[in-house]
């Protein structure tokens, strides 16, 4: 027969005369509390009714605190071990001894030190929770938003509010049942007992809740890493997310290139696919296409990427096309300002949920490849 | 916001004032002269005690006299014999005004089974 065994104890620990109650109804079961948790242990006693008291800690010095509980022992009270970092769990086995606290007025007195001492860490604690949510939602004012939000930053701060708004509520509850406490001993009210078996029913969906969450972040996070693909633009699968080069420029393409790659990755909101293929000093392309969930969020990832290419070529003659093939269009050409004669271009479009960013530095012109780059808007419809 | 100084004792604050009145007293004497005096009547709790010893030396109602390794001896101040006697003058107050409304009542008291009907 084992002699410990653990429990998942009621949540709120500032809910005094519920775990109270709680830890009665464990010790009439024979069980005594030896260690406090998440999942307290219990040491395996004679089942006997008794009085369980939360003593809220003091500040009393080491030879303040052995007189108390030497007096508290000679009442029959015994120390079993601390709570939290905010009670002392006492047990009374004499049905004859008085009780811990005889006066819930001089008892508010000890409340009001554990409120203070809570509202004073609950402050700490705000004031680190705004300083990491503030640091979460840096990416915020990046130029790319609209892009992180789409690869999966609203997983992080979907799951950031989540989190805050759980927090939040916990210590302003916390507070709220503190002081609600405090004022009923003033006006001479005993504590309140709860239900225990309520309270640990909170407790465990609590713990389900929190669980199911770190398993879906957990199933997302290797999700996003699983969709994520990078190879040798000759290997990339059909069909290609841009116009290539040996379309544009084809007397180009046959030059050897000094890299070329694609890369893939995906996830709930968005899948992106890129291409990287450039000579140094040479002929470049770079391309990314992006398929979105909705309409609406790939225009607006549309005019972030038209931002992104003006701040890339910010001399560039800015060209808006008006044509039925596409929802968007506009070419941004910077001429032909160098020795190697080749023309820096960039052409951002849109088609349905389907956006395109293709930058270039070649001998060509993209807009008059406008028809490729409905078809492959098209194709990845 | 200002610490509210104590104007009103309760019974177990009254009685730990009370037991400090003639002699110094360590914390398992004041609960047992606190029974004593009683008759059991008002209990005090051993957490209730300390509460209220620590919360008396913050007022000064009360100071430390000795330290003899785990026995700590308490003794009434100046400031606490002064409520101590303001609670009192309060009590007889309370006292006096019940006795009279007692007798009043029950002086009325025939008067009132007169008027109540048949």
């Amino acid at each position: 027969m084992k002699n410990h065994k653990r429990f998942l104890a009621p949540m709120d620990l500032w809910d005094v005369g519920t775990i109270e109650a709680w830890l009665e109804e464990k010790a009439a079961q024979g069980w005594i509390l030896e260690k406090w948790g998440s999942y307290p242990r219990f040491e395996r006693i004679e089942p006997r009714p008794c009085r369980v008291r939360l003593d809220p800690q003091s500040q009393r010095i080491q030879v303040e605190q052995e007189e108390a509980d030497a007096l508290y022992r000679d009442m029959g009270w015994r120390r079993a071990c601390p709570l939290g970092d905010g009670y002392l769990v006492y047990y009374c086995f004499d049905p004859a001894a008085p009780d811990l606290y005889t006066d819930p007025a001089s008892q508010a007195w000890a409340w009001e030190k554990l409120l203070k001492r809570t509202v004073r860490r609950n402050a700490l604690a705000l004031l680190l929770l705004a300083v990491w949510t503030a640091l979460q939602f840096d990416d915020l004012f990046s130029d790319n938003v609209v892009e992180l939000f789409l690869r999966g930053m609203w997983a992080v701060w979907l799951f950031v509010v989540l989190f805050v708004g759980g927090e939040l509520w916990r210590l302003a509850r916390q507070i709220r049942g503190i002081r609600r406490q405090r004022k009923q001993l003033e006006a001479g009210v005993p504590l309140e007992r709860g239900d225990p078996a309520r309270a640990v029913k909170r407790r465990m969906r609590s713990e389900v809740i929190g669980w199911a969450t770190i398993v879906l972040l957990y199933v997302f996070v290797v999700g996003l890493a699983a969709g994520q693909r990078e190879m040798p633009l000759s290997d990339a699968p059909e069909p290609l997310p841009y116009v290539a080069m040996e379309v544009l420029a084809p007397e180009e393409a046959v030059l050897p290139m000094d890299a070329a790659f694609y890369r893939e990755s995906g996830g709930l909101l968005l899948t992106l696919r890129s291409v990287e293929e450039f000579q140094w000093e040479g002929p470049y392309l770079e391309a990314k296409m992006a398929r979105v969930c909705a309409a609406p969020l790939a225009d607006l990832l549309y005019q972030e990427w038209l931002s992104e290419a003006e701040t890339r070529l910010p001399r560039a003659a800015v060209t808006v096309h008006q044509d039925s093939r596409f929802d968007q269009v506009a070419l941004l050409d910077n001429g032909t300002g160098t020795n190697d004669g080749r023309a820096r271009q960039l052409l951002v479009a849109r088609q349905g949920r389907a956006v395109i960013y293709q930058a270039v530095r070649l001998h060509g012109d993209l807009s008059a490849h406008l028809d490729d780059f409905a078809a492959v808007l098209a194709e990845f419809q | 916001m200002a610490r509210e100084p104590l104007k009103v004792l309760t019974e177990s604050m009254f009685y730990v004032l009370l037991s400090l009145l003639r002699q110094e007293r360590c914390g398992t004497e004041i609960v047992q002269y606190v029974d004593d005096a009683t008759a059991g009547r008002v209990p005090l709790g051993p957490g209730t005690l300390y509460t209220i010893l620590a919360k008396f030396q913050e007022e000064g109602l009360i100071r430390e006299t000795a330290v003899e390794g785990r026995k700590r001896t308490y003794a009434i101040t100046d400031r606490g014999r002064a409520l101590f006697r303001q609670e009192l003058s309060r009590l007889r107050l309370c006292v006096a005004d019940g006795e009279r409304e007692e007798r009043a009542a029950e002086h009325l008291l025939p008067g009132r089974r007169e008027e109540e009907p048949t």
